[in-house]
């Protein structure tokens, strides 16, 4: 009997606990240098895109060649280890994408000989992520009073593409210092109003649910649309009705809806499910799945997600 | 009688804005943003600059850092550690202590410069130890609180 009653007391304890203490998933943050910097200092690979000429940041070439980046980049992120936010370095990423990337090709099965399986959007996808991505710019312009350093911080919300937090300005003109003591002065000048607006941007979150974006597709050979009812009430409807349900104080945006597409942004999930478990957009577009699977709709419904802050859903099969 | 007890009250009221002002009323300057979490402030008492007290502009400076912020060319906009009215709050109830003879005031502020000047003292103030310090005392949230 006794025991019983200390295993109840034991099983109740730790569910008050799990309840009281749940913590939100941490954000990844990735620190890079914004593409005008990349333009400026020539850091660019140009390709051929269908017959366009694209230019996209050359991260690798940066980090091997320019002799500011690694100071400022190693300066904000002690600064930010300092506040509790580690930041994910850039650098070691790309290494570690190439290593990983290296590994699966020599990878083979041992009884078949068979390759890890790869598709091509996995191979598209497969690039430094993370949830908060911090771009820096600066630069160095020389007057007849001085140097002066103008730079800016600004993160942005990989989920939403926001941006939530920046910080800017100009030094005043020096001519005793050098490049880098005016660079460390402009970090430590605009970490602190930087560090701020990023509060600013998780008690939001803590009050009003993570910000993501869903969007629910249709496979063209399936034989019903988002009009199409079922039970007396149109696909589109029971869908909307089940987001004022599940999001936050029933926020959301539904910024298209036709008879293939529904296009949901500003969408306020949860950070936490029933059990108490931290959401993310996946998690959150796959409740939606299990609700379109379950009677009386009975769907097939494939679930992807782009970036960390889409899931997407596509109806008919998967 | 009314009006007598009326201008009475008033005069009270007055002398009690004009010595609060006279009190409060400090210029602030950042100097610049050092190393390990430094802010150097230059501090100057506008009413009796010469009686000012290096005691007293510690504590100012602090206040400073903790209420109200500072701007300049050199540091750009620096908003308040105690942002949020709960905050203020918080701080309210352990304000006395901090700032008493025996306070941990003291551990977060040297001086540039013991001298006084016309221009007043120089104020180094360990900003990030205090914002920790407030953190610990769960005064204002820490960056990765709640995750």
């Amino acid at each position: 009997m006794n025991k019983k009653l200390s295993f109840l007391l034991l099983v109740a304890c730790l569910s008050i606990s799990t309840t009281f203490f749940a913590q939100a998933k941490k954000p990844t943050l990735i620190i890079l240098p914004s593409d005008n910097w990349c333009e400026q200092r020539i850091f660019m690979t140009t390709f051929d895109n269908q017959g366009t000429k694209q230019k996209v940041p050359n991260y690798k070439q940066a980090f091997q060649e320019d002799t500011e980046i690694g100071q400022v980049i190693s300066k904000i992120g002690s600064l930010m280890i300092d506040r509790g936010f580690p930041l994910k370095d850039a650098e070691q990423e790309l290494k570690a994408i190439e290593a990983r990337s290296a590994e699966d090709n020599m990878t083979s099965s041992t009884a078949t000989g068979s390759a890890i399986a790869e598709s091509p959007l996995d191979k598209l996808k497969n690039k430094a992520k993370a949830d908060i991505v911090i771009q820096i710019w600066w630069k160095v312009t020389k007057t007849d009073s001085g140097k002066v350093v103008s730079f800016v911080l600004e993160a942005f919300d990989a989920y939403t593409s926001k941006r939530i937090a920046a910080s800017s300005g100009n030094g005043t003109p020096n001519t005793t210092d050098i490049v880098p003591v005016l660079l460390q002065n402009a970090i430590l000048a605009n970490i602190d109003p930087f560090a701020a607006q990023l509060q600013s941007h998780f008690d939001d979150m803590f009050a009003n649910g993570r910000e993501v974006q869903l969007t629910i597709k249709r496979w063209n050979n399936w034989d019903k649309n988002m009009e199409t009812e079922i039970s007396g009430e149109e696909i589109t409807d029971r869908i909307t009705k089940w987001m004022d349900e599940n999001t936050v104080k029933g926020r959301f945006n539904k910024s298209d809806a036709t008879e293939n597409i529904i296009r949901f942004e500003q969408v306020r999930i949860p950070l936490f499910d029933d059990k108490n478990k931290a959401l993310d957009a996946r998690d959150f577009g796959k409740k939606l799945q299990k609700f379109l699977k379950a009677a009386p709709y009975n769907f097939e419904v494939k679930l992807m997600t782009r970036g960390l802050g889409e899931a997407i859903l596509v109806l008919g099969e998967k | 009688m009314k009006i007598v007890y009326n201008y009475s009250i008033a005069l009270v009221l007055l002398c009690f804005v004009n010595c609060s002002t006279k009190k409060e009323l400090y210029q602030i300057n950042c100097v610049s943003i050092e190393n390990e979490g430094y802010v150097k402030l230059k501090i100057t008492n506008l009413i009796k600059p010469l009686e000012y007290q290096i005691e007293s502009a510690n504590k100012d400076a602090l206040k400073t850092i903790l209420y109200s912020g500072y701007t300049s060319t050199q540091c750009q906009t620096q908003k308040a550690l105690l942002r949020q009215p709960t905050d203020i709050e918080n701080f309210k109830k352990i304000e006395s202590n901090f700032f008493s003879n025996k306070g941990v005031w003291k551990t977060f502020v040297r001086n540039a410069t013991n001298e006084q000047n016309a221009t007043g003292f120089e104020i180094m103030v360990n900003k990030d130890q205090l914002r920790k310090y407030l953190e610990e005392k769960q005064i204002i949230k820490s960056l990765n609180n709640g995750f």
